[in-house]
């Protein structure tokens, strides 16, 4: 992340998932640092339903445990939900340990990313930077929906990228270039 | 055959995080890294009441499922708090006494040698000051060591 570009916030309507009181309370201070304004909060995902079916979200950044159901299964329902508003809005799971039954739920659950705790700022950024920049198609399979789970490498780098100049390409790249413009 | 939908779709995150306004990354991160250090006070009593936790329910003579869960969610709390608030060690270690719990599913199973060698160090790794760089290099080995031995009988 290049420390010198732009973040916008303030008018994304946020919404924390999040049973924890000290979780929520690290998410909100975190988020108000980031600039964002009275991010929405609620402890469960029958709260968290009940808003998204509500009102437009632009992000949703969820525990993976929830007292009436796990983040995944939030995702999976929210996916599958009749709330068009918000089918596709991008979800952060945040998860602590990951019980080895739960591994394939958390992947196929059409979330954006699972990011494991301890999610430092910088984490966190980093993945907003990316879900807010991808353009990864939803994929509806029958028993999966959400985003394409294949992806190349070159979207993960959420700084943005300029073309390089011929003096910053590597040498191999460089000669190899030459050497076919030499036969041409 | 189940038929495969490519589903386009409007990414509305995207426009607002480019709108005029808002912070540079920089200063978003350091607002933010010094929002959470006001809540450095609340999140180590925090840890000091899950350490307490396991280290009662783990001593206990009347062992239950439901303590069991108890153990492994206070072990799962330490793992998302620890790290954020300069104790890396304890939140690995957090981390590696939930693998153990998970991997042996019940009191029943689990190595009680390799119990007491995780629950021990996390009371240690609360205060890493107070241990020497040779104490803290003991405490992580021992603790690598038991893990790999339990993953191994596990598999």
């Amino acid at each position: 992340m290049d420390p010198k570009s732009w973040i916008n916030l303030e008018k994304a309507a946020i919404l924390l998932v999040e049973p924890n009181s000290t979780n929520m309370q690290i998410l909100k201070q975190v988020f108000a640092g980031f600039g964002a304004r009275k991010p929405l909060a609620c402890a469960t995902a029958d709260e968290a339903m009940e808003i998204a079916t509500g009102q437009e979200v632009n992000l949703i950044v969820v525990s993976d445990t929830l007292g009436d159901m796990d983040g995944y299964e939030f995702v999976r329902t929210l996916r599958r939900s009749d709330t068009d508003q918000n089918v596709f809005t991008p979800v952060i799971v945040v998860s602590g340990h990951t019980k080895r039954r739960l591994v394939a739920t958390a992947r196929d659950c059409g979330a954006n990313f699972v990011v494991a705790k301890p999610m430092s700022p910088q984490t966190l950024l980093e993945r907003i930077l990316w879900v807010a920049k991808e353009c990864r198609p939803f994929v509806d399979t029958g028993t999966y929906l959400g985003p394409d789970r294949r992806f190349k490498d070159e979207f993960t780098d959420s700084t943005p990228r300029r073309r390089r100049k011929d003096a910053d390409r590597p040498a191999a790249q460089a000669a190899e270039t030459d050497q076919f413009k030499g036969a041409a | 055959m189940t038929a495969v939908r490519h589903i386009p779709y409007k990414n509305r995150l995207a426009k607002l995080v480019q709108a005029p306004g808002g912070k540079r990354i920089g200063d978003a991160l350091n607002d933010a890294k010094a929002n959470l250090a006001e809540l450095t006070d609340i999140c180590l009593a925090e840890i000091d009441r899950a350490i307490a936790a396991v280290q009662a329910a783990s001593a206990a003579e009347t062992k239950t499922a439901e303590t069991f869960d108890e153990v492994y969610a206070a072990s799962n709390e330490m793992t998302g708090l620890a790290g954020l608030f300069g104790r890396e060690d304890l939140g690995k270690a957090a981390h590696s006494l939930c693998e153990l719990l998970d991997r042996s599913g019940s009191w029943e199973r689990c190595p009680p040698v390799a119990l007491k060698v995780h629950v021990d160090s996390l009371a240690l790794l609360r205060h890493p000051d107070a241990l020497s760089p040779m104490e803290l290099a003991a405490i992580l080995g021992g603790l690598e060591k038991v893990a790999r031995k339990t993953a191994r009988a596990a598999e």
